[in-house]
């Protein structure tokens, strides 16, 4: 979706001063891009994959190997490429990367890394992680890391949310928005909501409008 | 719902960042907090600067037109922040992806967080907010 590619690439440079005035190290932004990036991209929520060109051709690629061992190499591999830094120094990134990856079960689109689907319980996390990249502990960090995220987030990102396939999760589906006009007759509701992010069924979709029609 | 002030008293809504581009970003900012990397300070502007963007992306970017079509489970008004939660909704994206005329999308229940627009011109006042 090239609108996540155009807010990405906005908030980026437009920080870029900030992070020079806080005297961060050069790295550290583009740092902050990829992981930025490869937790979006493993969200599958969009075709944003197809905007990074480094990241496609692993994507479609990972899509015909199934298998878990088959694919955490060639993931790592994209990442490498399209994002060296994410690689080197986190600590707490191994379990992140896990998390976004259990919940995003959903669709065959974009599979970036076709192992995750077989992985639905939570063991297999550790096991990716442990495998992908060297961390010690990731297991025993990813209560921790929910934690921290909590808020919003936990509608989307919970762990619990793995097996996408049933759709009966409490609040997985959301819609983000604003509205223009919200109105009731007796039991029928009419809605007028803009600028709206939608995610359902672990997809992503952008309206600039949107109509609502609803019976009480 | 809480709003960053922007620069020139513009306000966006924090609230965005739930979504999963913004789940995506607070993650990163957190995995950078947490090693020592950036100061939460920073990862707060960052944040600021999300909320901003994102905002106008979604106004300026964005063209898709949806209809939603559902049961209204529950409803809520809260200090100018709508809350649905919609049984058996069926969104029909026109002109996303590859589809031709508009996508139908259907899940068991969605629920909608809508803050209140720039321009909304009715439903404040609480003439709609029902007992």
């Amino acid at each position: 979706m090239y609108i996540y590619r155009a807010i990405i690439d906005d908030v980026i440079a437009s920080v870029a001063v900030d992070f020079e005035e806080y005297g961060m190290d050069d790295d550290l932004l583009p740092m902050l891009q990829s992981k930025w990036e490869s937790k979006l991209l493993e969200t599958r929520v969009a075709e944003f994959a197809r905007a990074p060109g480094a990241e496609d051709p692993p994507a479609s690629h990972q899509r015909e190997a199934p298998a878990a061992s088959t694919s955490a190499p060639p993931a790592n591999g994209s990442l490498a490429t399209g994002a060296p830094n994410v690689l080197m120094p986190q600590p707490a990134g191994t379990p992140g990367l896990g998390d976004v990856q259990v919940k995003s079960e959903p669709d065959d689109v974009l599979r970036l890394r076709g192992g995750s689907s077989n992985d639905k319980p939570s063991p297999p996390i550790a096991e990716y992680s442990a495998a992908s990249r060297p961390e010690p502990n990731a297991a025993g960090l990813l209560p921790g890391d929910e934690v921290i995220d909590s808020d919003l987030d936990d509608s989307d990102d919970e762990l619990g949310n793995d097996d996408d396939g049933e759709d009966g999760e409490g609040e997985v589906d959301i819609v983000f928005c604003v509205y223009d006009k919200v109105a009731r007759v007796k039991n029928k509701w009419k809605t007028v909501f803009k600028d709206g992010m939608i995610h359902i069924n672990g997809k992503d979709y952008l309206f600039t409008k949107c109509q609502g029609e609803f019976e009480w | 719902m809480a709003a960053t002030s922007g620069d020139k008293g513009t306000q966006y809504y924090e609230f965005y960042r739930g979504s999963s581009i913004g789940t995506a970003l607070t993650d990163s900012l957190d995995e950078l907090i947490t090693s020592g990397d950036i100061p939460p300070q920073l990862a707060m502007r960052v944040l600021q600067q999300f909320d901003k963007s994102l905002t106008e992306c979604l106004q300026k970017g964005v063209k898709q037109k949806t209809t939603v079509r559902g049961h209204l489970a529950t409803y809520r008004l809260c200090d100018d922040v709508w809350t649905f939660v919609v049984r058996d909704p069926q969104f029909r994206m026109e002109g996303t992806g590859s589809s031709s005329s508009g996508e139908l999308v259907t899940a068991p229940k969605i629920k909608i967080v809508a803050c209140k627009s720039a321009d909304a011109t009715d439903g404040r006042k609480g003439q709609h907010f029902n007992k």
